[in-house]
């Protein structure tokens, strides 16, 4: 396209495309609304661009503000190769000649009181100018607090197209008992399966010469089964399961009925399945591809839809009347009006970090007047009497009282000396995080205690149907978080809860709390490398502030599970961020597979060159997972553990290196292979190998 | 004999001659006793923070399976190991030092010793060869897992350690071992 007064003689063309990645590269992101710039060339001086709007719609505007924006984008060139990311700050001049232009012209000039603009359409006709347009230095962090948003998200279920039944083509073996009516179901779906009632007769039969089968068909919901053994149960299996190489590229399908909600009124009967599901999602993130989790209906009748699920790849599905769904976190919208606690509140947990915030939050901001703080110290925990001095001199009465909630007879002993409360929060939880493949049957009760059985007793003991009914669950369990599988477990239990109170026609929200920044408590524990991850998975860490206004926002919502969290929204379209939060990343560009990215960066490189290459791809993918800038931050010949590389990171690091390989690396890889150097070499070792 | 340090809450069992004897029984046909004295300290609870360690000292006069190398290699360390996390399984038994060793009887130790104990995992990294006769070990626990039965699996004790070898000529190896212990008694 050609204008009255086209760019400047000698003036460089430069790519769109690179320049909205240049400035996103600085923390400027713009969405495809703000991608206004068709064109743009510079000669150093001076800026000329072509700016258009896409499609229909935002007529009634004199000038319409994204197509000003991508003019005032223009005045971003010049200083794209400086120091400073700057912004548009002050604008002085601005004058529109011609309204409705859906596309303009743009030469912006650098002169004494900043840059001066000329809009014009394809006449050259004048249709806007700016005297003077001023940039301010902004700095990363101020650009990334802005970016990072404070969000209550509610998980919805997404209909996924269901592939007919010749997509599915593997091998099935159904293992252990069959408490759910799957065998039946397969049967009815002419699916022909071997049976294996325990991992013994499985291994027998491998060792017989049976072949593998590709997908292996477990049952999880066993109504005589508590949550701790049904938890344990699968622990085991997924601990079998990857240590097994034979079964390395065999699918494991687990599948509960009635242990997620895809609606708000649906009951939640199977909460020992709730376990299972939290733990594997983290199962999932730690081994992708490895784990599909299935929530049935009806198992019996669900036959041909279980073995569509296996078909779609995707990593955790619902069944509900023969129909396929994903769990998808999405934004809620504004709560219409607030909701103010009063009376007696009860709070697990009530001295330990976040119990003390809350506390305090619930004196002053709410109208609770009557406190009953539980913790196992009681008042022997450290700053116990100063917290009840503080809150009765906001005017409340608090008892501090040792209880451990998950003590059912002494829970009951201590709501039969209070006033029957007008809410319970149960903030009560600890985290003992190890890898799924490390986790011991006592980690997963160390956390499931404190937590679950304690939410349980409250259940029980709590059964007023106006008693609000509040969990402190964590996203930990909706995401997967790797190395939490019994936090996850624990949590996602917590979420169901809430399902099965409100099927009971009793009040529960479960809050799937995001990271907070400084509690003190339960996040304290993480190192830079951990909180690198989290942000890198789309999430930052919470204020105390920004969780207590989420906390008000989310009791003003009647639903059962909502997760309060701060997300990065700069990283949410990045690799990293689990596909339960994908749909939150605004419009996401299709990713760049990094699949291979070794293999064919070697192939063209000639063979002396190669040994180099492999050893900065290592070190690249190490600086990345230890949340380093560079590979010069990691050196070739210092052990990965020495480097700070913690169980997860290695995990990391080796799903990485098998994405970049094309290989199946062992989880054992930087241990057999403890420097970048020796790891370097092992890889190109293996491709050559491969490739004879 | 135990002797309790009162200051540190460490409790050090030295060599238990006789137990030692017992456990090493099944070596002695083949002519590889190699395991000579472990001291065992006892510092807390050691699934919970605290440390379960055995310091040990070995002498192999001569390899039981292959002519002589010069140094000391896996198939020693194996041995080695086993003859050492025998040792502590037996004595956490017979002290009561842990769960659920403590609810066992050495009987039942003795019944599952050989049969019932399998090493399933088995990690060795040999840094500088060992070459004397003598040398020192050093084994600590750094898990016990119970695993309940169900229809997948039978009951199972799984026993983490971590473990070391090294001498004064600057020998030096270590290692992360697991063993499971099937068929655990009924509690």
């Amino acid at each position: 396209m050609t204008t009255a007064a086209g760019p400047p003689q000698g003036a460089a063309e430069i790519d769109t495309e690179g320049l909205y990645g240049r400035l996103a590269e600085r923390g400027l992101r713009y969405g495809p609304a703000f991608r206004g710039l068709r064109s743009v060339w510079t000669d150093g001086t001076e800026v000329h661009a072509d700016a258009g709007l896409d499609g229909a719609g935002g007529d009634g505007y004199l000038l319409h503000p994204a197509l000003f924006d991508a003019a005032l984008q223009t005045a971003l060139v010049p200083g794209l190769d400086g120091g400073d990311t700057m912004l548009p700050f002050a604008l002085r001049g601005v004058r529109v000649h011609k309204a409705g232009a859906r596309a303009v012209r743009v030469r912006t000039v650098q002169g004494e009181g900043g840059a001066a603009l000329t809009l014009t359409d394809a006449d050259g006709d004048p249709v806007a100018s700016v005297d003077g347009l001023v940039l301010r230095p902004v700095t990363a962090d101020q650009l990334d607090a802005a970016a990072q948003s404070t969000r209550l998200l509610r998980l919805t279920w997404q209909a996924v197209p269901m592939p007919g039944p010749s997509a599915e083509r593997r091998s099935w073996a159904f293992l252990g008992t069959d408490h759910l009516g799957v065998t039946g179901g397969l049967k009815a779906a002419r699916r022909p399966f071997d049976a294996y009632p325990s991992l013994r007769a499985l291994d027998a039969a491998l060792r017989d010469g049976r072949p593998m089968p590709e997908v292996v068909v477990v049952s999880c919901t066993d109504e005589d089964a508590p949550v701790r053994s049904a938890a344990q149960r699968a622990l085991g299996l997924v601990q079998e399961w990857l240590a097994d190489d034979r079964l390395s590229g065999a699918r494991l399908l687990l599948v509960t009925s009635g242990a997620v909600a895809t609606r708000p009124e649906e009951d939640l009967a199977d909460l020992p399945g709730a376990a299972v599901w939290g733990l594997l999602r983290a199962a999932q993130s730690e081994h992708p591809g490895r784990f599909v989790l299935v929530d049935a209906d009806d198992a019996e009748s669900s036959g041909r839809a279980l073995v569509a699920a296996a078909a779609t790849g995707e990593p955790q599905l619902a069944i509900r009347q023969g129909a396929l769904s994903r769990p998808r976190l999405v934004r809620c919208p504004p709560a219409p009006k607030r909701t103010s606690l009063s009376g007696t509140v009860l709070l697990t947990g009530g001295t330990g970090a976040l119990g003390r915030v809350f506390a305090h939050h619930l004196v002053t901001r709410h109208d609770v007047r009557h406190l009953v703080l539980l913790s196992r110290r009681g008042p022997a925990a450290p700053g116990a009497a100063e917290l009840v001095a503080e809150l009765e001199g906001l005017g409340a009465r608090a008892e501090v009282i040792a209880c451990d909630a998950a003590d059912r007879a002494a829970l009951e002993r201590v709501l039969a000396g209070i006033p029957a409360p007008s809410a319970v929060i149960h903030s009560a939880g600890v985290v003992a995080d190890a890898t799924v493949g490390a986790l011991s049957p006592r980690g997963l009760d160390r956390v499931l205690k404190p937590k679950v059985d304690a939410a349980l007793n409250l259940h029980e003991l709590i059964g007023d149907p106006d008693c609000a009914f509040v969990l402190f669950s964590s996203v930990a369990g909706l995401i997967g978080n790797s190395g939490q599988a019994n936090y996850a477990a624990a949590n996602v239990v917590l979420d169901a809860l809430a399902h099965r109170r409100r099927a009971l026609g009793l009040h529960g929200v479960s809050l799937a709390w995001g990271l907070w920044a400084d509690d003190g408590g339960m996040g304290s524990g993480l190192s830079a490398a951990d909180l690198n991850r989290v942000r890198r998975s789309g999430l930052a860490p919470l204020a105390h502030e920004q969780g207590l206004a989420l906390f008000d926002a989310a009791l003003a919502r009647d639903e059962a599970v909502l997760a309060p969290v701060r997300l990065n929204e700069a990283a949410l379209s990045g690799d990293d961020v689990p596909a339960v939060l994908a749909d939150l990343a605004p419009a996401r560009a299709e990713r760049q597979t990094a699949t291979d990215a070794l293999r064919r960066r070697l192939a063209d490189l000639p063979e002396a060159e190669r040994d180099l290459a492999a050893l900065e791809f290592v070190r690249a993918e190490a600086a990345t997972v230890l949340g380093h800038d560079g590979l010069e931050d990691v050196d070739p010949d210092r052990e990965f553990g020495a480097a700070g590389l913690d169980s997860l990171g290695n995990l990391e690091l080796s799903r990485r290196l098998s994405a970049a390989t094309g290989l199946r690396l062992p989880a054992t890889l930087t241990f057999d292979h403890p420097t970048p150097a020796g790891l370097a070499t092992h890889l190109r070792r293996l491709l050559q190998e491969g490739a004879q | 004999m135990t002797e309790l340090l009162e200051h540190t809450g460490q409790r050090v069992y030295p060599t238990d001659q006789e137990l030692l004897h017992r456990v090493l029984t099944p070596y002695r046909a083949k002519r590889c006793e190699y395991l000579t004295s472990i001291e065992i300290t006892l510092s807390g609870d050691p699934l919970d923070g605290g440390r379960l360690v055995g310091a040990c000292t070995f002498e192999i006069p001569e390899s039981c399976y292959i002519d002589d190398t010069g140094h000391f290699n896996s198939v020693e360390f194996n041995i080695c190991f086993n003859q050492m996390a025998y040792y502590l399984m037996a004595k956490a038994v017979k002290e009561s030092m842990i769960e659920p060793f403590s609810r066992w009887t050495l009987e039942e130790f003795w019944h599952r010793q050989l049969g019932d104990v399998f090493i399933t995992d088995f990690k060795s990294a040999f840094r500088a060869s060992m070459r004397g006769r003598f040398f020192h070990g050093e084994i600590e626990v750094a898990d016990i897992a119970e695993w309940d039965g169900n229809d997948l699996r039978d009951p199972l004790v799984i026993l983490r350690t971590k473990c070391r070898y090294w001498d004064e000529h600057g020998g030096d190896s270590h290692g992360e071992v697991a063993a499971a212990i099937t068929n655990p008694p009924a509690i």
